[in-house]
This record gives C-alpha cells, sequence and structure tokens, in this order.
C-alpha cells in the first residue's frame, strides 16, 4: 500500500505488523525494505512495545535511516524508515 | 578471539554459573565475550555476578520480548536486545557455546 505524505516529505510505502512481535518484527520489515528502491521511505505500524526500541537500532545498524518514530495511541507507533 | 555464549536457563541451573566462570576465565585471558540470554535464562539478568561481567567488559544483551513476558526489570549495562543482536553475536565471533 503507498500512502500520501504530507508536505515537504516523499511518498512511503506503508506495512501494518499490528499483532507481531520479536523476531517478526523485524524479519517483515526487512523482507518489505527488500521490496523497495534505494532513497525510497516505509512507514511501519507497530503495537510491541521492544520492537519500537529494537527494530530502529536493528536497521540503522544494516545502513538505513530511521526518519522518525511517532507514537499514535497507546502502544502504537509508526516508524519511518529510509532504504539505504 | 572472540567468545559467543547462549544462555536459556534459569539461575538455579548449573549453566549460570558455568557461563560466569567461563566468562571470567576468557576476559581474564584477554579475548572478547558475548552472551545473549533468552527464554528462563533472562532470570539470570539481576545477579550480581552478571553486572560484574558487564564491569569486566564482557558484552551481555537479552530477548526484550522474553524480558517483558516474564515481567523482569531493565538493568543497567545490558541491552534489552532482540534475536538480530542473538544473530549478530553469532556472526561475529569465532567460537560460540550453547547452554540451554
Amino acid at each position: 500500500m503507498v500512502i500520501h505524505a504530507g508536505y515537504g516529505e516523499k511518498m512511503a510505502t506503508e506495512l501494518d505488523l499490528k499483532g507481531e512481535i520479536c523476531p517478526y518484527t523485524f524479519v517483515k520489515t526487512k523482507l518489505k525494505l527488500e521490496e523497495l528502491e534505494s532513497g525510497e521511505e516505509l512507514v511501519v505500524t507497530f503495537d510491541h512495545a521492544p520492537a519500537v526500541e529494537n527494530v530502529p537500532r536493528s536497521l540503522k545498524n544494516e545502513g538505513h535511516k530511521i526518519m522518525g518514530i511517532e507514537q499514535k495511541a497507546d502502544h502504537l507507533w509508526k516508524v519511518r524508515i529510509r532504504k539505504a | 578471539m572472540k567468545l559467543g555464549i547462549l544462555l536459556t536457563t534459569s539461575p538455579e541451573n548449573e549453566n549460570t554459573n558455568t557461563v560466569i566462570e567461563i566468562s571470567k576465565a576468557a576476559r581474564d585471558e584477554g579475548h572478547k565475550v558475548s552472551i545473549f540470554i533468552m527464554y528462563d535464562g533472562v532470570y539470570n539478568v539481576n545477579k550480581k555476578e552478571f553486572a560484574e561481567l558487564v564491569d569486566k567488559g564482557v558484552d551481555i544483551a537479552v530477548c526484550a520480548l522474553n524480558v517483558e513476558q516474564r515481567k523482569v526489570g531493565r538493568v543497567d549495562g545490558i541491552l534489552f536486545g532482540s534475536q538480530y543482536d542473538h544473530a549478530c553475536i553469532a556472526s561475529d565471533v569465532d567460537r560460540f557455546i550453547s547452554f540451554g
């Protein structure tokens, strides 16, 4: 799914990982990033708190850029990633 | 040499003391030691011996999911990570020992 970006933001692909826990949160994010071109952005929705800390750290270690982490509700976060 | 250790058993298991003593001995010989702890192994993180290993330069990471499931508190100096960290350790070390 492609979502529209706000002013000054690139279009991003969206991945809903609500209900997923470690390690699937990282694995499914990594697999989705493999479908994108370098520089494209992915917005991932998590409801698993450890993933919000660990997935961005692991992706940074893989060379990707974390553009932002936004808490949308109690136990609901969106992480915006730019593929390396 | 880089030594990796996986610990999955709770503190009453003899594995705990073995991991502590191997890690101390390896560090005393100048080797790099990385430990990943998961399943009931996460109950070990509050033992003072693991804090002492951190002070000796041992890198310790635990599975944050297992920590959350078992309601274990966070400990300074220990990374509350994921299976990604486990994979990085296994990929990086020269020898890997599993205690489960």
